[in-house]
């Protein structure tokens, strides 16, 4: 089916400046999207990356097992004298965000007060300790990325190669960021590890491409496909396995993950296999030119 | 089934059959029971992860200057440095008398000498008379450590550089203010807190130092208002006096003399001559005072060494023994003439029955009060619920990369094998899990789904370039094989090396995360990749 596709539209006959071009344009509007909030001081529009519980600090308690009344918010507030606690519904039941003066086991014992049968799980993230995830956090996407970008120089040992497995993932991560921006995901611990499985995901189709059109011997065109053909698959395995695990779970931050890794990977479709695919080609036309 | 006889499956299967081994799945009362050790989040309990109120400074002082200012005001007269020595200092005033010669030792806790009534010599250092301030300034335990190659002083209790500085007003100031207890101070609350439990009988509650700076509690199956008391309640320490020697497996009846909160000062073990290693501990006067008369009432202090050694005074943490000797013969008389004033010696004989008691007689209180600053609690309920929910993605998971597969293909022949080695790959992961004990939590099941993910996607490069074009030829097959491995090594050495530092991270918040992941990429190119390749080639050649 796969194959039969790439037959009929032949990748390598595509004008490299459009299969450039125009996921760049896409990337530039997500990482305009994602990076001015980030660096502009004050910034206070839309499209800012929202941090969880986790990394922000907070209480949080959430009810499963029973339907709760819209009225609860008012309920707390006027129990424990506070205006900004916050009542949504989730996949899991309702979510009760309070501010982290609230105790946990107060704010428990209410609300079983008035739901007997609820299950409550609750959590509680002081700020100082928030702020000590933010970091660790922070230093571990870096450090990967640093770590990666060195095996892949040593591995191909020629700029180009490397720098487009690297702008790939760099690209993944960006737009993945950009989702998670646009639907309200937001970055917490779990999702930190979803953007470390993207570098890895995203180096794998990568140095299969790079691998199979600068290593191999073969016309460029019939390279281009078998890299196409086996990469997509492996995409579409990764993302048929994410998206059950997506409609099995309901736990918050295994479908965070999921989530994160979904996005990702259709970015990955879109970047290794126009961007890259379209760079290097254009690289090894110009490299047969000489 | 020649490929049966092939080494890399052979292992495979030996692999999974080990993990199997580890993992233990057993099934009672229609819960599916494993060795797996699975995070707070998943088993249904409690965490709690404290803080450690204190700090280390760093500072410039003129010692001698504060101490000048502490004499000052006790003497309410002028008082001159008459002359200062790297290990003496001589002050000097006018018409010192024998009682305010008294209450400068006694006020000031310093060993004052007085060679005429008008000098005042003391023996001293300036980081000694620093820590001598601090303590009396902060009433706190303060003392130098050494933290990442500097010395710092460590003042165990919550405070601010401005408060600090306010003591020493021009005398001093901080130049380095790190708002974090010592690495050994946390390392030894760990402990007491651990050995609190163990007391308890709450052995499988896991304390763990996170990071340098916080300390981890996770219980399994309590609640959080339980959990709370655990940790935060000191234990309940008692000394009390035994009426007659205990026979083989018998209990003696024991009187109750003070409790933990009578006592006011643990030193670390010290080894007097002749004695073996023993704690010093001082209690306050009230307890000295009540300690004495019921030495004497119970005769724990009786003249007799065998009336003496037949009354014990034992210690009890939460109402289980932990020492118990008699007194020795010159503090039995001490306390019968009247001059024993609460420092005392509980002497083990080794040093590790030493540092033990020092722990049990500081679990009364904890070196630092520690704070709390995160906590939470799931319902076992929705634990399993979890847990359901994981197996079944993770089922799913394998099941729709098999129709994808399949759809690719249109070979059924190739499914088979594939699927098995990615659930075998998932075994084996966890299987590694549960052969080092590491705990599941979310951050590591994620990295199980990643091992599938990469898993999957390196086999599905070996079936592509096994499967293209006709040769059917085994030596050829191979050979395909081994240029499939050239593209799996880059990519697992990428990743692994990305994920290393994590590993070794201080938080190790996504510790998990990272061994997991390293394990099962380590899994797959020794074991499962290998044992895939043969079998691939075999079923194509079928």
């Amino acid at each position: 089916m796969l194959t039969d596709w790439l037959e009929e539209i032949d990748p390598t006959q595509i004008d490299h400046r459009k299969m450039i071009g125009l996921p760049l344009v896409v990337i530039t509007v997500f990482v305009l999207m994602v990076g001015v909030p980030l660096f502009v001081p004050d910034y206070a529009g839309p499209f800012e990356l929202q941090l969880g519980m986790d990394l922000q600090g907070g209480t949080l308690a959430v009810i499963a097992g029973v339907d709760v009344d819209p009225s609860l918010k008012e309920d707390l507030e006027t129990h424990f004298n506070v205006h900004s606690i916050e009542v949504r519904t989730t996949q899991v039941g309702t979510a009760v965000e309070a501010p982290a003066e609230i105790d946990l086991v107060d704010l428990e014992a209410y609300i079983k007060g008035i739901y007997p049968d609820a299950e409550i799980s609750t959590s509680y993230i002081g700020p100082t300790m928030g702020e000590d995830l933010q970091r660790q956090a922070r230093n571990a996407l870096i450090i990967a990325f640093i770590g990666m970008t060195i095996v892949v120089f040593i591995a191909f040992r020629s700029p180009l190669p490397s720098f487009v497995v690297i702008l790939s993932a760099l690209s993944d991560m960006a737009m993945a960021v950009g989702f998670m921006v646009i639907f309200g995901v937001s970055l917490e611990l779990g999702t930190v590890a979803a953007l470390l499985m993207v570098i890895g995901y995203s180096v794998d189709s990568n140095i299969l491409l790079t691998t199979k059109l600068l290593k191999r011997r073969g016309t460029l065109k019939e390279k281009v496909r078998g890299a196409m053909s086996t990469g997509i698959t492996m995409t579409l395995t990764t993302i048929a396995a994410i998206f059950s695990l997506y409609i099995i779970s309901t736990h918050p931050v295994l479908d965070a993950i999921a989530v994160v890794l979904l996005f990702a990977l259709c970015a990955d479709l879109m970047n290794t296999w126009m961007l890259n695919t379209g760079i290097l080609m254009w690289y090894l036309k110009r490299r047969g030119r000489r | 089934m020649k490929f049966f006889k092939d080494f890399r499956v052979l292992a495979l299967i030996l692999a999974v059959v080990i993990s199997l081994l580890a993992i233990r799945p057993t099934y009672t009362e229609g819960e599916i029971q494993t060795n797996l050790k699975f995070g707070i989040e998943l088993a249904g309990g409690s965490f709690i992860r404290l803080a450690l109120e204190g700090c280390m400074i760093q500072m410039e002082a003129d010692a001698d200057a504060v101490l000048l200012q502490e004499v000052e005001a006790i003497l309410q007269r002028p008082v001159t440095i008459l002359s200062a020595t790297e290990e003496f200092i001589t002050l000097q005033s006018t018409g010192i008398t024998g009682g305010e010669q008294e209450s400068l030792k006694e006020d000031l806790g310093l060993p004052f000498t007085f060679p005429d009534e008008n000098t005042i010599r003391l023996e001293r250092s300036e980081d000694g008379l620093i820590t001598w301030f601090l303590r009396k300034k902060t009433n706190a335990e303060v003392w130098k450590v050494e933290y990442q190659g500097d010395e710092y002083f460590e003042i165990r209790t919550g405070i601010t550089q401005e408060e600090i500085e306010a003591f020493f007003g021009e005398n001093g100031r901080v130049t380095v203010y790190l708002d974090k207890v010592s690495p050994q101070t946390t390392k030894e609350t760990r402990k007491i807190i651990e050995n609190k439990l163990n007391y308890l009988g709450l052995q499988d509650i896991k304390v763990r130092v996170w990071g340098e700076d916080y300390i981890m509690v996770d219980m399994a199956g309590k609640s959080l208002q339980e959990a709370r008391d655990i940790v935060s309640k000191p234990g309940k320490f008692e000394i009390k006096i035994k009426m007659g020697k205990a026979e083989e497996g018998e209990e003696v009846e024991a009187a109750f003399v003070v409790s933990g909160a009578e006592i006011s000062r643990v030193d670390p073990p010290s080894n007097p001559p002749g004695q073996g290693w023993g704690v010093p501990f001082e209690f306050t006067d009230n307890g000295a005072q009540i300690f004495a008369e019921k030495c004497i009432e119970y005769r724990a202090a009786d003249p007799d060494d065998t009336v003496r050694e037949s009354h014990e005074v034992a210690m009890y943490l939460d109402d289980i023994e932990v020492f118990s000797a008699p007194i020795a013969s010159e503090l039995a008389a001490n306390i019968r003439n009247g001059t024993y004033r609460g420092h005392q010696v509980a002497i083990t004989g080794t040093y590790e029955k030493a540092r033990e008691l020092e722990i049990h007689l500081r679990a009364g209180a904890l070196p630092v009060k520690p704070k709390i600053v995160g906590e939470g609690e799931t319902p076992p309920e929705l634990g399993r619920q979890f847990m359901r929910q994981v197996i079944q993605a993770l089922i799913g998971a394998v099941l729709a990369v098999g129709v994808i597969i399949y759809v690719r293909y249109r070979y059924p022949r190739i499914v088979l094998p594939l699927l098995a080695c990615a659930f075998s790959e998932t075994v084996v992961v966890l299987g590694f899990a549960a052969l080092i004990g590491h705990q599941l939590d979310l951050p590591s099941l994620a990295g199980v789904i990643a091992t599938l993910g990469t898993g999957v996607d390196q086999m599905v490069i070996i079936t592509d370039e096994v499967v293209r074009g006709e040769v059917r030829r085994m030596g050829g097959l191979l050979q395909r094989v081994s240029r499939a491995f050239s593209i799996i090594f880059v990519s697992a050495a990428t990743t692994i090396i990305a994920m290393t530092p994590l590993a070794y991270m201080q938080l190790g918040v996504l510790r998990g995360f990272a061994i997991i992941t390293i394990a099962g990429i380590f899994i797959g190119i020794l074991i499962t990749r290998p044992a895939y390749g043969r079998l691939v080639t075999y079923v194509l050649r079928m």
